[in-house]
């Protein structure tokens, strides 16, 4: 099979906000704008830097680095905390903002979106002028310090790689005209979804470029590349056919919570349980949803980890029921190790309304009752009003966070 | 260097009807005033039922992190820091 490149007119925009958190913190705090600054996990030596401002990356500073490697770079760096409520604001008013211009926006993550421009008027004006206009917008509604690149192409990967050649404030188009000149200028890895794993993979083959990508045969990228539909899929994507507009929905719930000093006390580790299964369940509840799987993962101090999961015989809700299960699973573990990083999730989920009647009251119907009237007290005066005894003495531990990829938390808003 | 301060301030609030903007215009704290000139960002946060708006602005030299608390109406200076 040959198949010709897409020449059809591009109806696909990626946006990207650049340096997201250190950004906004810059907006929200002018005496920070044009310095070096980064938003960290932690403020601690120790703490993974999780945005470094515009500044900060012209000194060399990266994602994933240690507080105190920035500090090397650049001694006088702005160490802060993240701020999710604020990075939350400015996600939901950028999305508002693209929705006026179409309904079909999928967020990507707090800091990048997808809006498929097919049927609206936008098309008409032309997606340039479109995206020029948003990123006015974005400077005059939502704050003047904020940039963003803007990818435009037939579909979703080459939009995104549009999006990634002129950082920062950049705005690209792809089309069946440029294509080829802009795989000249990049490299296997700028295609997000090609890792240096799937790199080495492709280089086996023969594959060292773009080009290489592109000249590839189906055969060769489906039987002997990917040795899947994925062969296929990519044929497409690289000749700009779209085969990722697909929503995902929502299959799982989880936390996780990195001990600041690495512990194997069981009292210690049954209270963040006990933590993170509340910040499971509450989501989990608000959502409407049951679950019939819980699954527990542990990474020790040794650099070894360790995760088992298990699935229930009934749906559960409550966070007891989740915590008891939860800690079932965890006294599985082979071996007693100091735990450094704790992660709880759910799975196979359920919705509420298929709710099994019983012949007999178990106390089911008791149960959820009062998680019920607890939730609607949480809601009503805020997290953790009641908790369940165990989280005494908690505080702060295991705060508000902001999850990397999506953002279906905010989808369900 | 940002300071976490949680201490109730007097605060004067402005309204400006034909731009349709609500933003703090100057703070009285620990017995000085501060004016405020330029407003960084404004947003909503939520404890339960009860929304609290988050101004957060600068006068020439220190920003404030302010709240509102729209159950009782007070203000509370959150954070300070002079950019450094």
């Amino acid at each position: 099979m040959e198949l010709d490149l897409n020449h059809n007119e591009p109806t696909i925009m990626h946006l990207d906000l650049n340096s997201c958190f250190a950004s906004i913190e810059q907006q929200a705090n002018p005496l920070l704008r044009g310095k070096p600054i980064v938003v960290a996990a932690y403020t601690t030596p120790n703490g993974c830097i999780l945005a470094p401002s515009i500044e900060a990356k012209k000194e060399g500073i990266k994602v994933g680095m240690r507080v105190r490697d920035a500090q090397f770079l650049y001694p006088k760096v702005v160490v802060l905390a993240p701020d999710p409520p604020k990075y939350r604001n400015v996600h939901l008013r950028l999305r508002r903002l693209l929705n006026e211009y179409s309904p079909n926006v999928v967020p990507k993550s707090i800091d990048e979106a997808v809006i498929d421009f097919s049927g609206t008027t936008a098309l008409k004006r032309g997606l340039v002028d479109t995206g020029l206009e948003i990123k006015r917008r974005i400077k005059s509604e939502i704050g003047e310090w904020l940039l963003c690149n803007i990818g435009i192409s037939t579909n979703r990967l080459l939009a995104k790689l549009a999006a990634s050649l002129h950082k920062p404030n950049g705005l690209d188009v792809i089309t069946a005209n440029n294509l080829i000149e802009t795989y000249q200028k990049t490299k296997l890895t700028d295609f997000c979804g090609i890792n240096i794993r799937y790199e080495a993979r492709l280089n086996a083959s023969g594959i060292f470029t773009p080009i290489d990508f592109l000249n590839a045969s189906l055969q060769t990228l489906q039987k002997q590349v990917f040795k899947s539909i994925n062969g296929y899929n990519w044929y497409l994507r690289l000749r700009g056919w779209e085969v990722d507009a697909i929503d995902f929905g929502r299959k799982s719930y989880g936390h996780s919570y990195a001990l600041p000093r690495p512990s194997d006390d069981e009292i210690e580790l049954s209270k963040l349980l006990m933590k993170l299964c509340e910040k499971m369940g509450r989501r989990l509840r608000q959502a409407g949803y049951f679950t019939q799987g819980i699954h527990i993962s542990t990474l020790y101090n040794d650099g070894t980890h360790w995760h088992k999961a298990m699935r229930l015989n009934r749906p559960i809700f409550s966070t007891p029921d989740l915590f008891s299960k939860a800690e079932t699973v965890l006294n599985f573990q082979p071996q007693i190790k100091k735990i450094s990083n704790l992660t709880v999730s759910c799975y196979s989920l359920m919705k509420c309304s298929v709710d099994q009647l019983e012949i007999f009251d178990s106390g089911e119907n008791r149960k959820k009752k009062l998680t019920q009237a607890v939730d609607n007290i949480n809601d009503k005066y805020g997290e953790y009003v009641i908790t369940p005894a165990l989280m005494l003495g908690l505080g702060d531990k295991i705060i508000d966070r902001v999850a990397f990829g999506g953002v279906k938390e905010l989808e369900e808003w | 260097m940002l300071e976490k301060i949680n201490e109730k301030v007097s605060a004067n609030l402005v309204y400006d009807a034909q731009k349709g903007a609500v933003y703090p215009s100057q703070i009285l704290w620990q017995g000085k005033t501060f004016a405020i000139t330029k407003i960084g960002y404004h947003h909503l946060t939520r404890e339960g039922r009860n929304t609290k708006h988050i101004f957060s602005v600068s006068d020439s030299s220190l920003f404030f992190k302010l709240a509102l608390d729209t159950e009782n109406l007070n203000w509370t200076l959150e954070e300070v820091s002079d950019g450094t």
